[in-house]
């Protein structure tokens, strides 16, 4: 048997071994009475070894079904230790959920092809908001709500103690890419709400600056609808990597 | 307003993509009640029609009705489309029907890596990081984003098809 075939035909072990399963017209119950253990060895057995990432996997299930077939061997199984878990029930519970997962998949897949014919429309080109800023907010106001968080930060100890300067636990990197996941789970934010609840100075720094950049870039859009109400950031068009140069990263 | 969901047609019309209820209220001036109700006849009022609407929690989104999509393909005959490989439609699936999920738990049932697969979903913006476990190395849990509603056409989770027990106990 070809192994190149079988690796494109099978998801993985418990698909493999599902599918021979299902080919012998059997229950999964009865797997360790049958043929199944070594026909599934000798598939694996003919897989090109130098292709470790995807075989390992497979040897991984070999070796289960391995040591099954040589407990059942022994005149008196070894009882199970405390806390030791059935091998035999182990797999088919697995099977089982495999099982659920790839109908569950055949669903999942129908609906999407289904749905696939529903065509949209790009939104209207003509419509461009090229502005970083909109008219109703300016550079002030964005500054203005950044020191009215910092001013929530506790004033540190000001007397003199010995410090460890750390690595920086926020970089304005990693604060970008939190912006543009909290946006991609909800697609408008408050200001506020980029900050987690007992922020350091440091941290919002980061993300003011972080954010700044993804407002320069066009990648998000600030709004607030009136003076003083709450600043709204809303996705544009998010970057997935980006590969901005950022101004705390020394280079 | 006198009608508002003339208005918010219009509204979802130029733009094409989904639009935040909120965002739909905002630019109508009137409260998101009126926005919930404003869909809700507009969504009656596309039945049969060759546009619909797809309404989620968080947004609204119109679209070609799919009965006539063999007609728009010899129209405008659209790009291809890839259909999702089955790896990928496995490792969504799991975050659909099983989140909040680990990648660990996710490779587990799957018995294969699936570093790819999740990269990819992260990619497409179908699924998010929705937090951490509290489980050592604090792992991250994924789930299924708004946009993965609007690619299946379906409103909530809740409208997911449904896999019943009796249909996989036995092979």
């Amino acid at each position: 048997m070809d192994y190149t075939v079988n690796q494109q035909a099978f998801e993985g072990p418990l698909d493999l071994l599902l599918s021979l399963i299902e080919k012998a017209e059997l229950d999964i119950e009865d797997i360790f009475i049958s043929e199944i253990t070594s026909q599934y060895l000798a598939i694996v057995g003919e897989m090109d070894a130098c292709d470790m990432d995807s075989v390992s996997e497979f040897m991984t299930v070999a070796a289960q079904l391995i040591l099954i077939k040589s407990r059942r061997l022994l005149p008196k199984p070894q009882p199970l230790q405390e806390g030791e878990i059935d091998p035999e029930k182990e797999l088919i519970e697995r099977l089982r959920e495999y099982q659920k997962l790839k109908l569950e998949s055949m669903e999942l897949t129908q609906l999407y092809l289904e749905n696939a014919k529903s065509v949209v429309r790009k939104p209207e080109e003509h419509i461009k908001i090229d502005n970083v800023y909109t008219d109703d907010i300016s550079p002030e106001q964005l500054s203005a709500a950044f020191f009215e968080v910092l001013n929530r930060v506790k004033d540190e100890d000001s007397a003199p103690v010995a410090r460890r300067v750390r690595q920086d636990a926020f970089t304005v990197r990693s604060c970008a890419k939190k912006i543009r996941d909290m946006l991609k789970a909800k697609p408008r934010l408050a200001f506020t709400e980029l900050f987690s609840d007992n922020y350091s100075r440091e941290e919002l720094t980061a993300t003011f600056l972080a954010l700044l950049e993804l407002l320069k870039h066009g990648e998000i859009r600030a709004t607030q609808s009136r003076p003083f109400a709450p600043i709204m950031i809303r996705a544009k068009e998010l970057n997935e990597n980006d590969d901005y140069t950022y101004i705390d990263e020394a280079d | 307003m006198e009608n508002i969901s003339s208005a918010i047609e219009c509204l979802l019309f130029v733009s094409g993509e989904p639009v935040e209820k909120a965002e739909l209220a905002r630019a109508l001036e009137v409260e998101i009640g009126e926005i919930e109700q404003g869909l809700a006849e507009l969504k009656d009022a596309l039945e049969n029609r060759g546009i619909r609407l797809v309404v989620t929690t968080a947004s609204a989104q119109l679209g070609s009705n799919p009965e006539y999509y063999d007609a728009v393909e010899r129209l405008l005959s659209p790009a291809v489309k890839r259909s999702a490989s089955r790896s990928l439609m496995e490792t969504l699936s799991l975050v659909a029907y099983r989140q909040p999920i680990t990648r660990a738990e996710i490779e587990n049932i799957r018995g294969v890596r699936c570093d790819y697969a999740i990269g990819q979903l992260l990619r497409l913006g179908l699924i998010y990081e929705c937090g951490k476990k509290e489980t050592v190395g604090r792992p991250a849990l994924l789930a299924t984003t708004d946009a993965f509603l609007h690619k299946l056409g379906i409103s909530s989770l809740d409208e997911l098809p449904r896999v019943e027990a009796e249909d996989f106990g036995t092979v």
